[in-house]
């Protein structure tokens, strides 16, 4: 009995082992080209070289994203709340709008919604068609996981919260939010991760605008150095600040709501 | 303190009449049931009196103020629901604070009547505990005092042991009871169970097809039952149909379909009878006796026992009247009796209840 958990707790460990080598063997390798200059030095240089060029696109993209993250928030919990506690007519078609999105291929949808923008506002050649493209774009993400989070939440908590005296804005701030942190939790990360590294929107505005966010200058630079030393910084820099905001993330909010979801 | 009454509420879901012209009164400092099956609309009135659902007719009153259209949230209720609705990322004394942190109450007052309601359900001591690391029943109790705190001027019970085993609802339906009679506060109880609801009411209203069936006190509807739904839904009845072949001396004589013939006791109503009206006759199981050898000549009758069952406070007999199998409780010394079920024994009908057909 004993013998058969213990090969099968082996197994499990043998197959984490393996899949977080496949998933880190990539990123290592980057990280090892990276430490390497054109001359054959090791050391750091190809992080100072590159610094004054790429920090600014990074900066760029990580207040893309966070705004991203906020408006989607903003949008996104209101929107699911009234999809999940109200009927009303039309409420169907409406969240197949909200998320339709995702039912055509990418570039396609990037495009039309560029063109559109620009257009009708004539602002896609700014920060805000980045904005406008990435908040409508990764809007599904933050719908789906708060509606699925809402669905879950018992009305009953919110019920004995109004009998108690809450008012509505008080019920939403003490118990609902509060208690649809699953939800939010994994919307943030998808959002702010997937929104981050977003390439096809960037590099389609990047033309018309001039703005470079980090994983386009990455992907210029490559096109343009091939696989340098800086280059391999600039992947790896990428990856470090994803995986240190989940960390941060996760530490501040902390890991019990994604519990069953993540090896945590 | 003040009294509730719900007038002539109705409430429909779709196609489904859910609570039809409803008339509900809890007077000052009593505790009043609504009985009845599942979907009987007993839940749904209670809560369009808490003002979670808006009824589509009728008003509701606590006192003299018309609260139809007051939000829950001004309406100074306390609600406790039948799923346990104690917020999970709170822990008891923040569960228990809640209402009085809404209403802004001081934070000496707010730890004061913490402390106060927590003594009165006897969970002193558990103000850190989460609520995921509470039995049933102190979850329950935990969430009483939650709604004690706010000293809310009614108290609704939505099924509130439902989930409850059944011995701790035989505990916790009386401390219900006992901290109603304690806080003085009117209260509406919602249940399916009618030994609950005899338990701890002052008067219960049974409930069935969104409409009220009748209101009394337990004995009142346990003795004098209206219809033949509430003579079933409380307690367990033999129905038999009559016709009525005589009335003398403010009696009723009753041809009972199976060849019996019942006589009533002298009845104050008897004038609402006519000869040849068709009635219902409800039996309790209890008010049928054995005579044995002994014979009574009014109300009696001869009866094959076909099973005879020990059940430790009772022993239930299955006899046969014509077509039909009645059930007969023998309670004190009586139950330990053999009962030879090979030949036919005498009964006697001790008491009654005649159910007009409709």
């Amino acid at each position: 009995m004993n013998r058969n958990i213990d090969f099968s707790t082996i197994i499990s460990y043998i197959y984490i082992v393996f899949v977080s080598i496949l998933i880190f063997i990539p990123f290592m390798i980057s990280f090892w080209r990276s430490l390497w200059t054109p001359d054959g030095q090791l050391g750091l240089s190809n992080y100072f070289s590159m610094a004054g060029v790429f920090w600014p696109r990074v900066w760029l993209s990580l207040q893309l994203s966070l705004i991203t993250v906020v408006l989607d928030l903003i949008i996104a919990i209101p929107a699911a709340y009234a999809l999940t506690r109200y009927e009303f007519r039309g409420k169907r078609p409406i969240l197949l709008t909200l998320i339709g999105v995702w039912y055509v291929p990418g570039i396609a949808y990037a495009l039309s919604l560029i063109l559109s923008f620009y257009l009708i506002y004539k602002q896609c050649l700014s920060i805000l068609g980045f904005i406008v493209t990435y908040t409508t774009g990764f809007l599904p993400m933050m719908l789906l996981s708060s509606i699925v989070a809402f669905r879950r939440l018992e009305i009953s908590y919110e019920e004995a919260a109004a009998c108690l005296g809450a008012t509505g804005l008080k019920r939403f701030i003490y118990i609902v939010l509060p208690l649809i942190g699953p939800g939010i939790t994994s919307g943030i990360l998808l959002t702010f991760v997937l929104s981050f590294n977003e390439f096809i929107t960037a590099f389609l505005l990047a033309g018309p605008t001039g703005i470079l966010t980090a994983p386009v200058k990455v992907f210029d630079d490559i096109s343009h150095a091939g696989m340098l030393g800086f280059v391999a910084a600039e992947a790896s820099i990428l990856q470090i600040i994803s995986l240190t905001v989940i960390f941060v993330y996760l530490k501040i909010v902390g890991t019990r709501y994604l519990k069953g979801t993540v090896f945590f | 303190m003040v009294s509730v009454r719900a007038v002539d509420i109705s409430k429909r879901f779709g196609d489904f009449l859910a609570v039809n012209h409803v008339n509900i009164e809890a007077r000052d400092r009593e505790l009043i049931t609504l009985l009845g099956p599942s979907g009987c609309g007993k839940t749904t009135t209670l809560r369009i009196i808490s003002g979670l659902v808006k009824p589509d007719t009728g008003e509701v009153y606590f006192g003299e103020k018309n609260v139809t259209n007051v939000p829950p949230h001004k309406r100074n209720i306390g609600f406790v629901f039948q799923k346990v609705a104690l917020f999970p990322h709170m822990n008891v004394y923040k569960n228990v604070s809640f209402g009085l942190k809404m209403k802004k109450f001081p934070k000496n007052e707010i730890d004061k009547r913490v402390k106060e309601v927590l003594k009165i359900v006897r969970m002193e001591g558990f103000e850190e505990r989460m609520p995921s690391q509470l039995s049933g029943g102190q979850v329950q109790r935990i969430d009483i005092a939650r709604v004690l705190a706010i000293d809310p001027e009614v108290l609704l019970f939505d099924e509130p042991l439902g989930h409850l085993d059944a011995k701790l609802r035989d505990d916790l339906k009386y401390e219900i009871r006992r901290i109603q009679k304690e806080t003085g506060k009117t209260a509406i109880y919602v249940t399916h169970d009618q030994a609950e609801a005899f338990a701890i009411s002052d008067r219960v209203y049974v409930m069935n097809h969104g409409q009220v069936q009748q209101v009394g006190t337990p004995i009142e509807l346990y003795l004098n039952p209206k219809s033949d739904f509430v003579a079933d839904f409380i307690g367990t009845s033999n129905f038999l149909e009559g016709t009525i072949s005589e009335i003398y001396e403010n009696r009723l004589k009753i041809k009972v379909n199976d060849g019996l013939i019942l006589v009533s006791e002298v009845m104050p109503n008897v004038q609402e009878y006519k000869v040849n009206d068709n009635v219902i006759v409800s039996i309790r199981p209890e008010d049928i006796e054995l005579l044995g050898n002994l014979t009574i000549k009014e109300n009696s009758f001869e009866a094959k026992v076909e099973r005879s069952t020990f059940l430790g406070t009772n022993t239930r007999l299955l006899i046969a009247l014509g077509n039909r199998i009645l059930k007969v409780d023998l309670y004190g010394p009586e139950r330990f009796k053999i009962i030879d079920t090979a030949v036919s024994t005498n009964f006697h009908v001790r008491r009654f209840t005649i159910i007009k057909k409709t």
